[in-house]
């Protein structure tokens, strides 16, 4: 579930939708989200000042809280 | 029924008919006449019918997503966003859509509205923010948003609104350069639209980033002589 939000919320904001993945890797306590997007788009996904990581983060600890579980997101470069 | 039968003085005007009635461009209805109804000489004098039965054509889906895509508005994509996001949360929204001063109002009711709401807002903020990009996207044009959830930002707006009364008692008592707690943008035009007409208050923002102090400050006369 968490990995659709990171995908739903990505695939909103970037021009190429398609070269959005997400993979999870999910451990006891913690989940690692790493997001990859096409090059063109890293900014879409980071913001400026990293504005827009920051409020995806934000949702997803949100996300995550109702599952009792920590969520970290990295966008790959 | 996707199938009217319409009259009219002439064949455009029976085809326009047809295109409102079953609310439809002209080019996708499939047009039969029935009827050419002359009752004059050649049609040059007196009336002319012209009856035609029209229904929409069968789309094949390509167009039908088309027509959509066409219908999307801001605030049915708006609509749509929040409400997947929720979904993918966990939670379940119950959103109104209204607009007031080109801006486009999302108020949504959610038991669980508190997760939604987090520290001082910041999970709002976050919604509303990715709301406003992915609509930028979509629209390739800025859209005024405003997202509250289960009426926070008209309780923050009461508060904010005393905190920004008391300021300005005490900066035009003491003379003295206040500052608030730091606000948000919302927060922050609450207070300068506030005081905008009181010559004797002014407002400033100070400060970097999202989150700004706002200085009250007192512009008027003191009559205070010891």
């Amino acid at each position: 579930m968490l990995k659709a939000l990171v995908e739903y919320m990505a695939k909103a904001l970037v021009d190429n939708p398609d070269q959005v993945r997400v993979s999870e890797i999910e451990g006891e306590r913690t989940s690692v989200l790493e997001l990859n997007v096409a090059k063109d788009d890293l900014g879409k996904v980071i913001g400026k000042q990293g504005r827009t990581a920051r409020a995806m983060r934000t949702i997803l600890s949100a996300a995550s809280t109702k599952v009792r579980k920590r969520a970290v997101l990295e966008i790959i470069e | 029924m996707d199938c009217i039968e319409v009259e009219g003085k002439t064949y455009e005007e029976a085809i326009k008919k047809a295109s409102i009635g079953l609310n439809v461009e002209e080019r996708d209805l499939d047009v039969e006449v029935k009827e050419i109804d002359t009752k004059s000489i050649l049609g040059l004098l007196g009336s002319k019918k012209v009856r035609i039965t029209a229904r929409i054509k069968e789309k094949n889906p390509q167009t039908i997503t088309d027509i959509f895509a066409e219908k999307d508005t801001p605030e049915e994509y708006g609509r749509r966003f929040l409400q997947e996001l929720s979904r993918m949360i966990g939670l379940s929204f119950n959103i109104k859509v209204t607009q007031y001063d080109e801006r486009l109002i999302f108020l949504v009711q959610c038991d669980d509205g508190d997760i939604l709401i987090g520290k001082d807002g910041e999970i709002l903020e976050a919604l509303q923010y990715l709301l406003r990009l992915a609509i930028a996207k979509k629209y390739k044009e800025a859209v005024k948003t405003l997202v509250d959830i289960n009426g926070y930002r008209e309780k923050r707006k009461k508060a904010v609104t005393i905190m920004a009364k008391r300021l300005a008692d005490k900066a035009k008592r003491t003379g003295r350069r206040l500052k608030t707690d730091p606000l948000n943008p919302y927060e922050r035009r609450i207070i300068h639209t506030l005081f905008k007409n009181n010559k004797n208050i002014a407002t400033k923002s100070e400060g970097e980033g999202h989150t700004k102090k706002v200085v009250v400050s007192f512009t008027g006369n003191m009559n205070v002589k010891r």
